[in-house]
């Protein structure tokens, strides 16, 4: 059976849900994709009350460790990753919380490398995102490969409690919206940044000589400054990098 | 933002430059104060045209000095643009930089103005205000002024998150030459006394929740790397030593740079020792991780490093009898000196191995550089680098395998 589902983490736990209780899974997909309908499908519709019991379970019998390694996966923007996270699921489920540790086993490693990967990415933002002050809301915008707007929130709900703050994934056409103490994420899909105040362009100028005049010129190594900023980030830094 | 607060950060900041230490490791703080937090990890904000990350805003609070040592930019003797931050301004910087994410907090140094007491107060100041006043929980890395009173050094360390003293050179007779006007006793003290502090207030810690923290991400130091003729033996050997007296967090090496024309000093076209440098973090990397001795890494017959190869894999080859080793039954321990293994390959081996048998195709998915570490190892007892076990045969293969890929193509005309 193939199982459409509607692109949410709740809605992919309910096809972990359905694959145990009604019928064996052979794939799951985004309902509304480009796919051709070839075998038997099932669109699979979200339930709050079967996805909540199910990540329950999950972290009662694997542990939050191994959760959050399954939810970080799901969030990455891999062809396929439904099955390959249901299939580390089925996995772990059999061989209990130790399973995980079977690093050589090619869907263990699946999971483990995209978690890798989209908590790695996560990391990286947390450092890349550059807010601007406009009108008192701090905007930042970013282009994540993976669904990072989740993961990266809390970490700046906490660092600017008291701020309010938008962070603009333009990939996803969505953003994350924090103020006074709450989050959540909901489509948008404005730029923000033309509406920045000479204040705020002189403190972004004031960044950008801080940060050409920090650099030794001895040492100049670009090749590594590219490792750690590529490319397709620079767009959305406020520092812009000259190339010689 | 004013234009004079501008000027006077491209000064400063062209002053601090050559500090090395940019970290914001060690501390995890969360909901405390105002604005900010603190990741254990640290976070790296941008990195610069040198590829050195920022990750804390690094400034001078001035950059007029009234010592005249060799190695500086600020010495006295150097015709250079002064400026000076007041501390509202340099707190009011640091949280504007900060909420918009440009940085992980501020790492502060100064230059001595008048006394030293003077500059340690001016610090400890700015440090206040940004806490206190504007209820700042970034990250905050201080620098310690020597011959300051015990007193400020306390109050730094109460208000800072890592604190730090240069040693700048490994011997008492090059600080003489190059630093006349700084003296070992003033620059170990502080030391002694943060070491102290810390120690305190970590025993404190066990018994009262609330204990104040004291320089919770420890102290680091740093020192300076050819500018005198010292030996990569003698510099191992006071790193290990200040890890071991002082309980640092970490020693930073830095690769002199001829910016000054002194003749006690190598001239201004030698390039800097970036290899050598590198070579010292590798060593330090393996006291620190991989249960390294420094007399193991270095000793008086071979006192620098080998340029071409790296100290591990050249441990390795002075000890080529331990090996190869077989991954299914080496210890923890034997796995971390294998050259190509790291921590945590080494620990992902070891946990396998209770489920299943680690294979040859198996290591490179955990993690294993199989360039190196193939010629040191046995898998299930296959050894699986096809040259016999001696250092000459496996370094010749090294080297050609560095070399591939450096083909060029040729000029037909």
């Amino acid at each position: 059976m193939f199982y459409l589902y509607d692109g949410t983490f709740d809605g992919f736990l309910c096809c972990v849900y359905a694959h145990y209780y009604q019928e064996r899974a052979d794939g799951i997909r985004i309902k509304g994709g480009e796919q051709m309908q070839l075998f038997y499908e099932k669109v699979i519709s979200t339930d709050y009350t079967i996805s909540h019991r199910v990540f329950d379970g999950l972290k009662g019998r694997l542990g939050q460790e191994i959760c959050e390694k399954i939810f970080r996966a799901f969030l990455s923007d891999l062809p396929g990753k439904e099955m390959m996270t249901l299939n580390y699921i089925i996995l772990c489920l059999k061989g209990g919380r130790g399973m995980d540790v079977y690093r050589t086993h090619p869907d263990i490693l699946a999971v483990q490398k995209a978690s890798e990967c989209v908590a790695r990415e996560a990391h990286r933002f947390l450092g890349w995102l550059r807010f601007s002050d406009i009108q008192g809301v701090l905007y930042a915008a970013y282009e994540p490969e993976a669904d990072l707007t989740g993961l990266i929130m809390p970490h700046f709900a906490d660092r600017l409690r008291h701020e309010r703050f938008i962070l603009h994934d333009r990939r996803r056409k969505k953003a994350g919206v924090y103020a006074k103490g709450y989050w959540e994420e909901r489509p948008f899909d404005r730029d923000l940044r033309m509406y920045r105040s000479a204040g705020e362009i002189m403190t972004e100028e004031a960044w950008q000589a801080y940060f050409d005049h920090i650099a030794i010129p001895e040492r100049e190594n670009r090749k590594l400054q590219q490792h750690f900023m590529p490319f397709k980030i620079r767009k959305n830094l406020t520092e812009k990098i000259t190339c010689p | 933002m004013r234009e004079e607060t501008m000027r006077k950060l491209e000064v400063l900041a062209d002053s601090a430059k050559y500090d090395v230490s940019c970290a914001s490791s060690g501390v995890e703080r969360h909901g405390t104060g105002r604005i900010g937090s603190a990741s254990l990890g640290g976070i790296c904000h941008a990195w610069s045209s040198d590829g050195r990350c920022i990750s804390l805003l690094k400034v001078l609070h001035t950059n007029r000095c009234i010592f005249d040592c060799a190695y500086c930019v600020n010495r006295r003797s150097n015709d250079i643009p002064r400026a000076s931050f007041t501390s509202e301004e340099l707190a009011e910087l640091t949280v504007e930089f900060y909420r918009r994410n440009y940085i992980e907090g501020l790492f502060l140094s100064s230059a001595v103005e008048n006394d030293p007491q003077e500059t340690m107060e001016k610090i400890v100041r700015t440090l206040c205000l940004l806490r206190k006043t504007y209820g700042f929980a970034g990250y905050i890395h201080a620098k310690l002024i020597p011959g300051a009173d015990p007193i400020l050094v306390r109050q730094a360390g109460l208000l800072a998150d890592r604190v730090s003293i240069n040693i700048e050179l490994p011997s008492q007779a090059g600080l003489a030459a190059l630093a006349p006007q700084k003296k070992p006793a003033l620059l170990l003290a502080p030391m002694r006394q943060v070491h102290r502090e810390i120690s305190g207030y970590l025993e404190d810690k066990s018994h009262f929740r609330h204990a104040p923290a004291f320089a919770p991400g420890g102290q680091s130091t740093q020192m300076i790397v050819g500018a005198m003729a010292d030996t990569d033996y003698q510099l191992l050997q006071a790193s290990a030593k200040l890890y071991r007296a002082f309980g640092m967090r970490r020693v930073y090496y830095s690769a002199y740079i001829p910016i000054n024309q002194d003749s006690r000093l190598p001239a201004l076209n030698v390039p800097p020792p970036k290899q050598r440098e590198h070579r010292l973090y590798q060593a330090d990397w393996l006291m620190r991780f991989y249960e390294f001795e420094a007399d193991e890494i270095l000793d008086r017959s071979q006192p620098f490093f080998d340029l071409e190869f790296d100290p591990k894999i050249d441990w390795a080859f002075r000890h080529i009898e331990l090996f190869p080793l077989e991954v299914n039954r080496a210890s923890l321990h034997e796995l971390l000196r294998v050259p190509g293994i790291g921590p945590t390959s080494a620990k992902r081996i070891v946990r396998q191995r209770r489920l299943a048998p680690v294979s040859y195709e198996g290591l490179s998915r955990m993690g294993v550089v199989m360039k190196r570490a193939r010629y040191f190892l046995t898998c299930g007892g296959r050894f699986c680098g096809d040259v016999s076990m001696y250092p000459e045969n496996i370094k010749n293969k090294l080297r050609r395998q560095d070399q591939r890929g450096q083909y060029q193509q040729l000029s037909l005309f």
